[in-house]
């Protein structure tokens, strides 16, 4: 009998709890956490060199689910095929020809630009890419593509789909990118409404179909259907590309501000096959007006 | 009994549990996804202490903050508190039936889950859906199957 008891009391008392390890422990994590919320810049490297070590892992992960879809792509019926191949064709015939008015809309621009001494860069440059997995932390709306830095992907490149923007490019691996939605709720895109021309800031709230309007004046003329495009402000999205409808306004008395929600015109959950524009274009939408003898610093970049 | 030594068992199970942390799923059961990796760190904690404790736990932990893409050290600090718990909490565990080891677990994992609530917070950036307490659920009821998989090298008392 006291032999049990001397085993079972050494059996318990040999697992200390580690009350010390564990003060050390939560004053590392904490001075770590404090850094990297007070400092991302300095920590970006680190963070970056961790992606690129877990981009073989992701890219491997993200094989079943391309698998599923491209079995499900092989699969259709030949009528399916045809009536899709009838509609992209008539599809094309009609952005055909609306391009070819822009040509001209865009000659004339440049010729217009010319006169006035402002310079020009019509060089759009864009990229298809296609999003292959999606960020394990379901608080974060980031979504991974299959294109990286090979493909000349670089951090803060705009996103849209077809309907509008998406987001930007947050993180980029050799062959990986990560794109943050325009919902996420540490995203914000500066914004004008195409009817009036007030700016405002839209913010992600973490809801792929609602967004929020920041800085919006009280007085400002705000109905709902209103569409907001970027507004270029800012440096990160070119202007004139459309961004969302608002789909609630609330005013308030004596607030500053009036309260706005606006739906996403991009397909945050659904689209698969997305553009990256790059950063050449900006100038598209926003001449910079040069003197005659500072036009070489310009051209340089 | 002797146990096997869990010499390898230990890291394949945390690389295990650390791809179906990362596989990727729809939003929808993102949010109900289990906290693999802390299951299986409470596991080792309650079965071979003196193999895995606190500084295995705030490693594990780092590796989190890297694979879910966060600010760095939260998991870290969650996790080493949640193992110091589940380190006091041994000599209750060996007693307790399966189900009642299950309560132990979600009450660990929701103490783990309190205290990123917290850190975020603190950082800005608070998030306030109820589904973020959701993984406490799913995590102990996926705990059964964390320990069948892990059997070989459960303590038997």
């Amino acid at each position: 009998m006291a032999d049990f008891g001397y085993r079972s009391k050494r059996r318990f008392d040999d697992i200390p709890a580690g009350g010390y390890r564990l003060l050390l422990a939560v004053l590392c994590a904490g001075a770590l956490s404090f850094f990297d919320s007070r400092y991302p810049e300095q920590f970006q490297i680190v963070r970056h060199e961790g992606q690129q070590v877990l981009e073989p892992v992701n890219r491997l992960l993200s094989y079943p689910q391309r698998l599923i879809i491209g079995i499900s792509e092989r699969l259709r019926s030949q009528k399916d095929l045809y009536e899709e191949n009838k509609i992209l064709q008539a599809a094309l015939l009609q952005t055909a020809v609306q391009l070819q008015q822009l040509a001209e809309n865009r000659a004339e621009n440049t010729r217009l630009r010319a006169l006035l001494d402002s310079t020009l860069s019509t060089n759009d440059h864009i990229l298809n890419a296609e999003i292959i997995s999606v960020n394990p932390n379901p608080s974060h709306q980031v979504f991974t593509l299959n294109k990286g830095q090979r493909e000349g992907i670089s951090i803060g490149l705009p996103v849209l789909d077809a309907k509008g923007v998406m987001g930007q490019i947050v993180e980029t691996t050799d062959r990986l990118a990560s794109l943050m939605l325009i919902s996420d709720n540490r995203h914000s895109i500066p914004v004008r409404i195409e009817r009036t021309g007030d700016r405002a800031i839209l913010t992600g709230m973490g809801n792929s179909t609602k967004l929020r309007l920041d800085y919006a004046p009280e007085s400002a003329d705000i109905k709902v259907g209103d569409v907001l495009v970027t507004s270029g402000l800012g440096d990160s999205f070119p202007s004139g590309y459309f961004v969302a409808t608002i789909s609630e306004v609330k005013r308030q008395h004596g607030s500053e501000f009036t309260e706005a929600y606006a739906k996403p015109l991009a397909e945050l959950d659904s689209s698969r096959h997305v553009i990256v524009l790059f950063r050449r274009s900006l100038h598209d939408e926003q001449p910079i007006v040069t003197q005659p003898n500072s036009e070489a610093s310009y051209a340089s970049p | 009994m002797r146990l096997p030594e869990p010499i390898w068992s230990i890291p394949v199970s945390f690389v295990a549990g650390a791809l179906l942390t990362i596989y990727p799923l729809p939003e929808f059961f993102s949010y109900g996804r289990p906290e693999w990796l802390t299951l299986i760190l409470i596991f080792w904690i309650l079965n071979h202490p003196t193999k895995v404790g606190i500084w295995t736990a705030f490693f594990v932990g780092l590796l989190l903050d890297f694979l879910m893409d966060n600010t760095l050290g939260v998991y870290a600090l969650s996790l080493s508190v949640v193992a110091y718990f589940a380190r006091l909490s041994i000599r209750q565990a060996r007693i307790l039936s399966l189900p009642k080891t299950g309560f132990l677990v979600l009450t660990l994992i929701a103490i783990g889950l309190a205290i990123r609530f917290l850190i975020y917070s603190l950082v800005g950036q608070s998030n306030l859906h109820w589904q973020y307490w959701l993984p406490a659920l799913t995590s102990a009821c996926f705990w059964p199957f964390v320990l069948m998989s892990l059997q070989r090298w459960r303590r038997s008392c």
